[in-house]
């Protein structure tokens, strides 16, 4: 019987670590547009755990121009920085904290890109990983959605 | 001279290959085939980039969490495991540091009545430039053809060089460092080699040998193949993953916030963390790994390598 309750008492905590370790998301709200036409994507980041460091690459419609990145990193936690960079049409980030710092599990607001498009179309997440204070690498998901 | 007729010729690196290790950083692997005059000649220093974690000695180190310091000429490690190698391919990572002078930094040894370098590296600190230079066909002195590579001082370089007896050539197949760069050398492939017959590579010497003056020397991660190249390591790929992304950034920082704060049992990485090759772990390879993410995100590339 003893052995049977320490058993059971094994799986309810294995559950309960596996609720715990929420995954976490990039989240891309795209085809807005600003008053000069162009469309913006705003870019959050949902920590599912405590998360030091991530990326993530944005693949825009093969026909964008004009990627505005000045403020893909503009909404911040002052604990962490990053960099930003459009090669073609694609635009890719690393999210990290100087001193190996976590962002706790929640949302975080990472800034916005804007670009000029004449066919539309979607964008693409891919590449996207996160790191823990203790540098191990999580799995991160993406969901992009569209106020069209 | 034949001083040993095992053939596995593969890895002789620098102790300390993880965290755990970064107390015990050591030269054990050194001295295999009993080289003349034995593992470790002088006093060079294996140690990590602490200071703080209970062991006395520090040293820069490209990969992992140990490299060798020789602060003064004459301190540099062997290894006997070659045995008249008609090829012999060999890569090491070294930060020159020296102001003056022609100091030796590796050299590939014939073990003969008198011994001679077959092949000679050595690191000119006045023109902050590498001088390859190799055997004449008696065994007494070099070919007066050389090869040369712009190299300032301090910073990081992998050297990669392929001897071949049989084509009578050692080519220089890769020198790259000081912040990702490829060096071109003046001479890609030195011409010409005769060696006295059944001569070959029977050890090698690694560290500061000898002649130069000033600064220190410091060596890291070498490995030598009698065929295939044998490459460079993925430079900013702190956790030593093979891959390039966020979590070595995390790598870096939990390095930098232990050195700096004196943790006696610092997360040293075990890759590469010094992205910049400057000799140092810190802000600057911070920035320098973002970068090289971004660049590989952005261009399919592993750790800027083509994937």
């Amino acid at each position: 019987m003893k052995t049977l309750n320490l058993f059971a008492i094994g799986v309810l905590t294995f559950a309960a670590a596996g609720v715990n370790a929420k995954q976490s998301s990039v989240v891309v709200l795209a085809d807005e547009s600003n008053r000069a036409g162009a469309k913006v994507a705003s870019i959050d980041f949902e920590a599912g755990e405590p998360v030091s460091a991530f990326q993530v690459r944005l693949t825009l419609p093969a026909d964008a121009k004009k990627i505005n990145t000045a403020n893909c990193l503009a909404d911040l936690p002052k604990s962490h920085t990053g960099l930003c960079k459009a090669s073609g049409n694609r635009v890719s980030l690393v999210v990290y904290s100087a001193d190996g710092k976590a962002l706790s599990p929640g949302l975080v607001s990472v800034g916005r890109i804007s670009y000029a498009t004449r066919t539309g179309g979607t964008i693409a997440v891919d590449k996207m990983m996160s790191a823990g204070p203790d540098a191990r690498e999580s799995v991160v998901k993406s969901r992009v959605e569209s106020l069209n | 001279m034949i001083r040993k007729s095992q053939l596995f010729l593969a890895v002789a690196a620098l102790a300390g290959m993880n965290v755990a290790m970064a107390a015990n950083c050591n030269t054990t692997q050194w001295g295999q085939g009993t080289p003349p005059g034995g593992a470790v000649v002088g006093a060079p220093t294996a140690g990590d980039p602490s200071s703080d974690d209970g062991t006395p000695n520090t040293s820069a180190r490209y990969s992992g969490s140990c490299g060798l310091l020789a602060d003064a000429v004459g301190e540099y490690v062997q290894d006997g495991l070659p045995s008249a190698e008609p090829s012999y391919i060999q890569r090491f990572y070294v930060r020159p540091g020296t102001t003056s002078g022609e100091a030796i930094v590796f050299r590939a040894m014939a073990d003969e009545t008198t011994d001679y370098p077959v092949v000679q590296i050595s690191y000119d600190g006045a023109a902050q430039q590498f001088i390859f230079r190799v055997s004449n066909a008696t065994g007494t002195g070099f070919l007066g053809t050389t090869s040369t590579a712009a190299a300032p001082r301090n910073k990081w370089y992998a050297i990669e060089t392929n001897f071949n007896r049989t084509a009578g050539t050692l080519a220089i197949s890769s020198i790259r460092g000081n912040n990702g760069q490829t060096i071109a050398p003046s001479l890609a492939t030195i011409n010409g080699i005769t060696l006295p017959a059944g001569d070959g590579v029977d050890y090698v010497q690694l560290g500061w040998i000898s002649g130069g003056t000033g600064g220190n020397i410091t060596v890291d991660a070498f490995e030598s193949r009698r065929s295939t190249a044998i490459g460079h390591l993925k430079r900013s790929d702190a956790n030593g993953s093979a891959t390039c992304n966020a979590s070595d950034i995390t790598t870096i920082a939990n390095e930098i916030v232990d050195v700096l704060g004196g943790e006696p049992a610092p997360r040293l990485s075990a890759g590469q963390p010094d992205c910049n090759e400057d000799g140092s772990v810190n802000a600057s390879d911070i920035s320098c790994a973002a970068v090289v993410i971004i660049d590989d995100l952005n261009n399919d590339t592993v750790c800027g390598d083509a994937s």
